[in-house]
């Protein structure tokens, strides 16, 4: 039996068959277009974020009672789909050269697709004439208890409204009374401060939550956006903290001069750049600036923004994105784009020839 | 033809040749060539009064005057503009409520405005405090009209450090010797020249007793420096009165800084003042109506500019060529020229005669190029950068497919191409030339923009990709129009089948540039943002039409749909474009939010009626056909 053959026998199989067929591609592209084009919509009132989480990095959209695929699980079924069609139906000759290279971009795009969900991006913020290695998550946040023996933590994620946490030492359960994804402190005149639920800001990062925990009687306030640290009421030695989710950096950066240029006579910015020193096992000069990023091992650092602080210091602030294949999707689109020119050249000559 | 050429050639050479007329005497045809500085871009004084008016009045002239003629009696002779009425105020209830008559023709003067201006100033001031999306039309109208009328007072004041006053008038001619002045009519930036010496004689004063009594000189010294310093403690006050600073900024100091004749003159650093003294030159003469003096000193003042673009390492702006491009306006000619080729195709197509000679249609395409290549090289940057560049780009690329379709076509007495070329170069550029009423189309670059490599792949493609499916989507109604309305006679099998392969190929040209340009997106996304594809709205919009022109290409081959499924298809992919291209922006979300535009809502909405309409009349036609 030849590989024809073969495959042709396969191809005859209902569910390989399926799997196979152009009339499931048409199906996943439609669908993902319905998906982009409702994602994008849902982003006007709920934003960037939340468009994702719903849309594009979960599998199923939660719809009433209905659990409709996201466009990961669709772009999932793509993958099997053209891998299956690349196996049972394309023929491997010369004057399917285009399409070949075109699908197998593709699907190394896709591939590149599921890599990149287990990439870590965070924001790392350095004044002028300073050094830092801590880089922040802009959506995670952590619960961190620290005692003299321990040290706790705990992703907010995972606390819920009227849920325990045990501590060891001291002995003591930690209820926790609320969870806020956006809170603010108010200071009012009789009942002190008071911690209150804000909407949820579009820009999900801009979130500052809060939480409100119980020990015995007693009722512990925390909040992300100052950050203090608080302590057992009997127990100085045993402290609460809401922080952002943070990882230190293989590498350290210093930042020597940050620089915005403006078009004459307004306040448009021309460019942005940074000139930093990247300390590691080496320290070298590196100038960061739009289009321009700083890429060390699996970390890519970008210019993200420019500000002023109260004191009157400068400071840049650093997108830092921990990417396992940075180079995949320019692979992929490379030869997905390459395929698809050289089959509609392909074509175009085709019918010149025929004429 | 040859006639309707030279009448083309006569009115080209025409408008570029014309420049300014004389006002009150003094040809101020050379002022249109002098560089200012604004919004961070250098232009010709020309090209910033064009738009100036225009935003004043809706229109670039003014009773018969050039924009250029008009700003120059604006600045120089401010007085002689008070009754012009160049503020349009279409909304009726803004007159009502600031209390001055309406007016039929619904263009006002500076001094009709100064009636109402007490209270014109009380609703800016609270409307501002609101947010942009709490306000009405009302609000945004009178924001508009406060605006305006803030800034022609700034526009007045341009020039007044050079206006003779009698605060400073010195009959005394030993006063005047005294000071050094060799004339008894001056303005401040005169008395300014002399303030050493006037300081001296005040230290003079000082020393007197208190019985001396003062000589009429001491008495001139005296009243001279009261006056002196009333004026710049006053126009500082003045000058802080408005919301929106819009000094002309005529003077280079540095890189990075221009500033306005008034800024120049209180500068305290030791910078060299000669433009200003060029200036005063330029502005007595244009008062004593002396047109030597008048051209010597703009000469003389635009030597000196040039030296200091020089020595600042400044590169000079392209004056000559944008001026020939404001004259020429080569996208409205382009537009007409597109407007009269379908017209003359179209009586052609009635007639039954052959359209061989698109010479009408080739001069559009000219003016059109000249338009884009001039952009280009006065902004030494890419052609697209903002919604009105990508209009004019798509504009001119949809043109050209049909053009390189109207080959296919040359037997035929019918000709998709010319029709496809004529319908959309004249749509897209009537939608650009909205825009163009909002002010300089030639902006400078944000930052993240600010990329000539990306501008000119990443964009160039995208739009490519636009007019690839956009035009698509006019031949798929060409296809439908075929099939459905007209005879058997022309819609002929082989006519459709022709159709549908220039669907096709144009169709492939579209997915082929939309999906490099998403792929050249990411990567720029990759190189600024730090990741390749991030779900923002623009780039799920590029993701749409990639991903409708391979749903119709895939739906086809799988059989799912025939030559009519491919031609509504297109149709739709117009659609998916107009959504990707400006429908996304009207979402006022995402990343790009340097594309946004707010005035394009009903232009869309149209467009998608009548696109369901045509849709829906061909599956009614189509349904009766089968019944019958």
């Amino acid at each position: 039996m030849n590989l024809k053959t073969i495959r042709a026998k396969i191809a005859k199989h209902n569910v390989l068959g399926f799997l196979a067929s152009l009339k499931l591609t048409t199906f996943c592209l439609f669908f993902l277009g319905v998906l982009t084009f409702w994602g994008t919509i849902y982003q006007v009132n709920n934003g960037l974020y939340l468009a994702q989480e719903r849309f594009f990095n979960s599998f199923f959209i939660p719809v009433g009672f209905l659990y409709l695929p996201s466009a990961k699980l669709i772009m999932c079924v793509l993958f099997v789909n053209l891998v299956s069609a690349l196996v049972m139906r394309f023929n491997f000759t010369p004057k399917n050269l285009g399409l070949l290279v075109l699908h197998f971009g593709l699907i190394i795009l896709l591939i590149s697709g599921f890599v990149t969900g287990f990439s870590k991006e965070y924001f790392l913020t350095v004044k002028e004439g300073e050094i830092s290695n801590l880089a922040e998550d802009y959506y995670k946040w952590n619960l961190i208890i620290s005692s003299p023996n321990s040290k706790k933590i705990i992703p907010l994620s995972k606390l819920k409204n009227q849920s325990e946490i045990q501590l060891d030492s001291p002995q003591k359960i930690i209820r926790i009374n609320k969870v806020f994804k956006n809170a603010q402190l108010f200071d009012t005149p009789f009942a002190g401060r008071i911690l209150k639920e804000m909407p949820l800001e579009k820009d999900y990062e801009k979130n500052i939550p809060g939480l409100i925990l119980q020990i015995d009687n007693q009722e512990i306030t925390l909040e992300g956006l100052n950050q203090q640290i608080e302590t057992l009421p009997e127990d100085n030695s045993v402290s609460f903290l809401l922080s952002r989710k943070s990882e230190n950096l293989p590498f350290s950066l210093e930042l020597v001069d940050v620089s915005r240029e403006l078009h004459p006579g307004t306040e448009i910015a021309k460019s942005y750049s940074s000139k930093v020193k990247l300390r590691s096992d080496i320290v070298r000069d590196f100038e960061i600036s739009m289009n321009k990023p700083l890429r060390t091992g699996l970390y890519t650092v970008y210019q993200a923004s420019y500000g002023i602080n109260e004191d009157g210091e400068e400071f840049s602030v650093f997108a830092v994105v921990r990417n396992l294949n940075y180079y995949l999707p320019y692979i992929g689109s490379l030869l997905a784009s390459l395929g698809l020119w050289i089959n509609f050249i392909g074509m175009f000559l085709k019918r010149r020839i025929k004429q | 033809m040859k006639k309707f050429f030279l009448i083309l050639l006569f009115l080209l050479l025409g408008s570029v040749f014309s420049g300014a007329q004389a006002v009150e005497n003094v040809s101020i045809s050379q002022l249109a060539s002098v560089i200012i500085n604004d919004s961070g871009r250098l232009k010709p004084l020309e090209t910033y009064a064009n738009y100036y008016l225009l935003r004043l009045s809706g229109r670039t002239s003014y009773k018969g005057l050039s924009a250029t003629d008009w700003l120059a009696k604006a600045m120089f002779k401010p007085d002689s503009v008070f009754a012009d009425k160049v503020f349009l105020i279409n909304n009726p209830e803004i007159l009502e409520a600031i209390g001055v008559k309406p007016d039929a023709k619904r263009r006002y003067s500076f001094s009709d405005l100064e009636q109402g201006e007490d209270k014109l100033s009380e609703f800016a001031q609270i409307i501002l405090e609101k947010e942009e999306k709490q306000r009405t039309n009302f609000d945004k109208e009178i924001i508009r009209v406060f605006f305006n009328y803030q800034s022609l007072i700034q526009t007045y004041d341009t020039f007044s450090l050079f206006m003779t006053h009698p605060d400073f008038q010195i009959d005394n001619p030993e006063t005047q010797k005294n000071l050094g002045l060799s004339q008894s009519q001056n303005s401040v930036f005169d008395l300014l020249q002399v303030s050493s010496s006037l300081h001296e004689q005040m230290s003079d004063i000082q020393k007197l007793t208190a019985t001396q009594a003062f000589n009429f000189a001491q008495q001139d010294v005296l009243r001279l420096s009261v006056s002196l310093y009333r004026w710049l403690e006053g126009h500082k006050e003045f000058q802080q009165a408005f919301f929106k600073s819009e000094k002309l900024l005529f003077i280079p100091i540095s890189q990075n800084q221009w500033a306005s004749p008034w800024e120049q003159f209180n500068s305290t650093d030791k910078i060299d003042k000669q433009e200003l003294f060029a200036l005063q030159k330029i502005y007595q003469a244009y008062h004593s109506k002396n047109q030597k003096d008048f051209d010597s000193g703009l000469e003389k003042y635009k030597n000196l500019i040039d030296l200091k673009l020089n020595a600042l390492k400044i590169n000079k702006p392209q004056v000559a060529l944008e001026l020939i491009y404001n004259r020429i306006k080569p996208f409205s000619l382009a537009q007409f020229l597109y407007l009269f080729s379908l017209i003359w195709t179209i009586i052609a197509f009635i007639k039954k005669q052959s359209t061989k000679l698109p010479y009408i249609l080739y001069s559009a395409l000219a003016c059109h190029a000249f338009g884009i290549l001039a952009r280009i090289l006065i902004l030494q940057r890419a052609p697209v950068s903002n919604l009105y560049e990508s209009f004019i780009f798509v504009a001119f690329i949809s043109a050209l497919v049909g053009l390189a379709i109207s080959l296919a076509y040359k037997k035929s007495f019918f000709n998709p191409g010319i029709f496809l070329a004529n319908i959309s170069g004249f749509l897209l550029l009537l939608i650009s030339s909205k825009f163009a009423v909002e002010g300089d189309t030639m902006q400078v670059l944000i930052a993240v923009l600010n990329s000539n490599f990306w501008l000119s792949t990443h964009v160039i493609c995208i739009t490519i990709g636009y007019a690839g499916t956009f035009s698509a989507g006019l031949i798929g109604h060409i296809y439908l129009f075929q099939k459905s309305f007209l005879s058997k006679n022309t819609s002929s099998s082989d006519e459709l089948k022709k159709l549908t392969i220039m669907i096709y190929a144009v169709l492939g040209f579209g997915l082929c540039f939309s999906f490099l340009g998403t792929m050249l997106g990411g990567i720029w996304a990759d190189q600024s943002w730090g990741r390749f594809w991030g779900w923002d709205p623009k780039e799920n919009g590029a993701l749409l039409i990639v991903l409708w022109t391979a749903t119709v290409f895939h739906a086809r081959i799988a059989g799912l749909i025939k030559e009519d499924g491919l031609a509504i298809g297109s149709v739709i992919g117009g659609m998916v474009v107009m959504i990707s291209w400006f429908g996304i922006n009207l979402l006022g979300v995402g990343l790009h939010s340097y594309g946004f535009t707010s005035g394009v809502a009903s232009y869309l909405l149209a467009y998608f009626v009548f696109e369901i309409l045509f849709l829906g009349a061909f599956w009614l036609n189509n349904s009766i056909k089968s019944k019958t």
